[in-house]
């Protein structure tokens, strides 16, 4: 009978209580009139029985719980609505910064097993800095390939623009020359034709991304085979690659054969290309790393002139982006963390508070015979019901707030731009949330069940004990003290933008626009070619209205941050430009007058400035102070390349690599002055005009003048300046975005935490408030009453909320560009904001406790 | 054995009918059940009681408490208003399917 007893729980406990026992006995005695084979045969059905209706009545009540709970739900709507918002808030603030930081951080990258994906590429000595550091060259690739073990496979790349005809309107792309082995060694099939093999007539060939073969070639299913201009030399398509296939970078789009003639080998530091490699099976990273440190070991000794300083930049694929962005993801996840923890406070108060409203309710349906099991499952349903509307609700605000996080994901990494919410993430937070709303919901059940039936009939609804307002009141500190951390946070880092912003780059970028207009080689291969057509559409753009000035660059300051060389000063020993690089940039007339660029002494860069005359250089002023320490440096010369130049002139320095990093000294030649051949990576490529007012009208005459001059070149990334800078700060904005809106939040709900808690106090103590007016006492003392006890739990928050900010504000001091971890400025004006909002919260409640009415009071009793 | 689908569709109007004339417990309920189809019918208890707890809360059946001295504490079963019209409803429509199928498949009745 005890195995019969065990079955019966399957059923609900509330049916049990109803039927348990006559079943029971009616199964003994069936039990008893049976003999032999048919016992078996009754155990066997009781079982199946059991089985196929325990269910049956356990649906059956949970209908009813839900439409008793929607019923509830519906008569106290400020209180459902109320928790499904909270729940959404705490559901879809995490949802969306964890599916962003999932994305960007975790998730396996869209490769064949992408763990063994590796980047090797030049470093220094001291094995600084992330990513790639300094380009390979390919003899020292040869060699790294060749004498390493740990790999199943290497390749190499390289990136390069290039002028796309004949497909369209000319369009700019940018590509990425590979070795054969590269698209292999990542594994992923292409959807239409093939990858590169090492064959003689892939020279020539290119493979394209699914979204060029979308937009520039109408998903043609034909497209193999097609034949494809680029820069004027003919290329056939021989494979699309799949949707979703990045590499090295969303940015590229189509991939062209990389090779290699014995005398690019000659030249140790001919560095432009990098390596990707898979790791052979059971070869960890650290074992490859140790191996290939070895082999740069060997090479430095072998080649002392050229490889002294070669180190390496070895890295996964995984992991190529800067600390700072790891960072900032992280911060942004434990702010949605600390968020996630307030809304649950929140929803426990608020849960506690219905509690407290339904004491009486709960006695009288005990008293009329509800099983205690039976209370607690439609409370149970009820607070299911509530986070169940509130996830949905949640996901939408996650689905639509995903968006606001997308200048998060770092564009070095070959993912594309757009996260999705993550189920996994939604699981969790929702999980947190149910348990909340669970553990809370149950509250007054296991209450109702406690106390006798009676007792609780009997107080009314003045019951309501010290434990649970004591709990409540810790609920109430803890959402104040994580509105701290998320005020102090986020004040932090809003200071850390303004300083940001506030850097002076060094040049003014008003009313500056800027064109890629690239020449393409080899139809631009003679010098005189290329000055020719600057001349030509210089002299036509400087005469359209509006203009005030124009010039063409090699290279923007923030848009192109390498073209690092090095110089030789006579009198000097010669220094590698690993350790003393210069940023060089060509520039044609009126470069500094456009870019706002100060000329400190001397001259601009002039029309004579031609190949036939001396051939100058302007310089900025800490090149001068690093060469030519307190002295004029006008008039002195240094080696750059094989030809010597005399500077003419100092300008101010400007931040050519960032905002935010230090940049090299920086060199300024004449485009008219450069040497016979030139590596078109070199080019003034950049065309820049500083205009007067409107700046739109000038875009389509300058198209016009460049499609006139060269019908096929194209005119590409068209922005103004202040949109470069822009962006230096766009993935701070994008995160104080998302912090500011947290802070936000935190502290709406905790005005809401604290004005619900003690608007209850005072209709608890309304009886001992009225007594005390009655007998004397001043209104105003009794409102400082309800004010102090605000006051009392907002520094019980407050002081916990400091401690936790400062220690967050340390382990992202990274993030704040020199602000301290401890700002004062940032802690009195969060502390006084979260202070101001504990005020507002307690402010009605005290004023009720004022107006209170002694004789109204008294006479409800 | 009846089949098991056809046992589903018809339990309420066989339950309904049985405590039509007095009041009756679930055992009971069950042993006229059996005995009245000459054993073509058998409600096991476990899946008979999910029934009246169900008919129950529906309000189609009041459940009441008796103990008689010497024996265990029972819940008598009677048909309430709403039961009634129940029933006469249920009654009426399985008329016309019998009547339906008489006529499509030539099955007398008894």
């Amino acid at each position: 009978m005890r195995i019969y007893r065990l079955l019966l729980y399957l059923y609900p406990a509330s049916f049990r209580a109803d039927y348990a026992a006559e079943m029971e006995a009616i199964f003994r005695s069936q039990l008893r009139d049976a003999r032999g084979g048919a016992r078996i045969g009754l155990w066997f059905a009781v079982v199946h029985e059991v089985i196929m209706n325990a269910p049956a009545v356990h649906w059956d009540i949970l209908k009813q719980d839900v439409r008793y709970s929607a019923r509830t739900l519906n008569r106290a709507r400020g209180f459902a609505l109320t928790a499904v918002l909270v729940t959404a808030l705490g559901i879809g603030a995490n949802t969306a910064a964890f599916s962003v930081a999932d994305f960007v951080l975790l998730r396996p990258l869209p490769f064949a097993d992408p763990d063994a994906l590796v980047r090797l590429c030049e470093g220094p000595r001291t094995g600084a800095g992330w990513g790639c550091m300094n380009e390979l060259s390919p003899a020292n690739y040869r060699d790294f390939k060749a004498m390493s073990s740990s790999f199943e496979s290497m390749g190499a790349f390289t990136g390069a623009g290039v002028n796309l005809v004949g497909v369209g309107e000319p369009r700019r792309l940018e590509i990425a020359p590979v070795t054969p082995e590269v698209l292999p060694i990542l594994g992923v099939s292409p959807v239409l034709g093939r990858v590169f093999e090492s064959r003689e007539d892939d020279r020539s060939a290119v493979v394209i991304s699914y979204g060029l073969w979308q937009s520039q070639f109408a998903a043609d299913a034909s497209v193999v085979g097609r034949t494809v201009r680029l820069d004027g030399v003919a290329h056939t398509v021989i494979g699309v690659m799949p949707r979703g296939f990045y590499f090295p970078t969303r940015n590229v789009q189509m991939w062209t054969a990389l090779t290699f003639r014995d005398e690019d080998y000659e030249d140790r530091t001919n560095t432009y290309i990098r390596g990707v490699a898979r790791l052979k099976p059971g070869v960890t990273f650290e074992q490859a790393r140790a191996d290939l440190e070895v082999i740069a070991g060997r090479l430095a000794r072998d080649y002392p002139d050229t490889n002294e300083e070669t180190w390496i930049s070895f890295f996964r694929v995984r992991e190529n982006m800067s600390p700072r962005f790891r960072l900032m993801l992280l911060a942004v996840g434990g702010a949605s963390l600390c968020l996630l923890l307030l809304t649950c406070a929140n929803l426990a108060n608020l849960l506690l508070a219905r509690a407290a409203g339904r004491e009486r309710e709960l006695a009288v349906r005990a008293a009329l015979g509800a099983g205690r099991e039976r209370l607690m499952r439609q409370l149970v349903t009820e607070s299911l019901i509530l986070t169940l509307v509130g996830g949905v609700a949640g996901l939408l605000v996650a689905a639509a707030g995903v968006p606001l996080f997308a200048s998060l994901v770092p564009d070095t990494l070959p993912i594309a731009t757009e996260p999705a919410v993550d189920l996994r993430v939604v699981a969790f937070a929702a999980l947190f949330t149910t348990l909340t709303a669970f553990g809370f919901g149950l509250f007054p059940a296991i209450r109702a069940g406690r106390r006798t039936a009676f007792d609780a009939l009997r107080e009314g609804v003045r019951a309501g004990g010290g434990a649970k307002q004591r709990l409540r009141a810790v609920l109430v500190t803890i959402e104040v003290a994580m509105s701290v951390i998320l005020l102090i946070t986020s004040g932090l880092l809003i200071r850390a933008v303004w300083r940001v912003q506030a850097i002076d780059p060094g040049f003014k970028p008003e009313n500056v626009l800027i064109f890629h207009v690239p020449l393409p080689r080899p139809k631009y291969d003679k010098p005189l070619q290329r000055v020719q057509f600057y001349d030509r559409v210089l002299e036509r753009v400087r005469t359209l209205p509006g203009v005030q000035s124009a010039a063409f660059t090699s290279g923007l300051p923030m848009v192109t941050t390498g073209l690092i060389t090095g110089v030789t000063i006579p009198g000097r020993e010669a220094v590698s430009r690993r350790r003393e690089g210069v940023s060089h940039r060509w520039v044609t007339p009126q470069y500094f007058r456009t870019m706002g660029i100060p000329l400190q002494r001397g001259r601009d860069v002039e029309d004579r400035d031609r190949a036939d005359r001396g051939w100058v250089a302007v310089v900025s002023a800490s090149f001068a102070e690093r060469y030519w320490p307190g002295q004029d440096p006008i008039g002195k010369t240094f080696r750059h390349l094989d030809d010597t130049r005399t500077v003419v002139g100092v300008v101010g320095d400007i931040k050519v690599r960032g905002l935010e990093r230090t940049s090299e000294p920086q060199m300024y030649l004449p485009a008219a002055q450069a040497p016979d051949p030139f590596p078109g990576g070199f080019d003034p490529k950049d065309l820049v005009i500083r205009h007067s007012a409107q700046g739109s009208a000038l875009i389509s005459a300058v198209r016009q003048i460049v499609h006139s001059i060269d019908a096929e070149q194209p005119v590409a990334n068209v922005r103004a300046m202040n949109d470069v800078i822009a962006g230096e700060t766009a993935s701070r904005r994008g995160q104080l975005q998302v912090l500011s809106v947290f802070a936000v939040v935190a502290i709406l709900l905790c005005a809401v935490g604290i004005y619900g808690l003690l608007a209850y106090t005072v209709s608890q103590r309304s009886q001992e408030i009225g007594v005390r007016l009655a007998l004397g006492a001043e209104p105003a003392r009794v409102g400082r009453m309800i004010l102090a006890d605000g006051m009392r739990l907002a520094l019980f928050g407050i002081v916990p909320g400091v401690l936790g900010a400062y220690a967050a504000a340390r382990g992202m001091s990274a993030l704040l560009f020199g602000i301290a971890p401890s700002d004062p400025a940032t802690f009195s004006t969060a502390i006084g904001v979260a202070l101001v909002t504990v005020l507002a919260g307690t402010l009605v409640p005290a004023w009720r406790a004022v107006r209170l009415s002694p004789m109204s009071v008294l006479r409800a009793e | 054995m009846l089949d098991r689908e056809l046992k589903k569709g018809s339990a309420e109007l066989i339950i309904l009918s049985i405590v039509e004339k007095r009041a009756r417990h679930g055992y009971e309920i069950s042993r006229l059940i059996e005995s009245q189809s000459g054993g073509q019918l058998k409600f096991h208890i476990a899946s008979l009681y999910p029934l009246l707890y169900r008919l129950e809360e529906r309000g189609w059946l009041q459940g009441r408490w008796v103990e008689k001295p010497g024996q265990r504490r029972r819940r008598f079963y009677r048909l309430t208003a709403e039961g009634r019209r129940v029933l006469a409803s249920q009654r009426n429509t399985w008329k016309a399917f019998v009547t339906a199928m008489r006529l499509i498949t030539g099955v007398d009745h008894a």
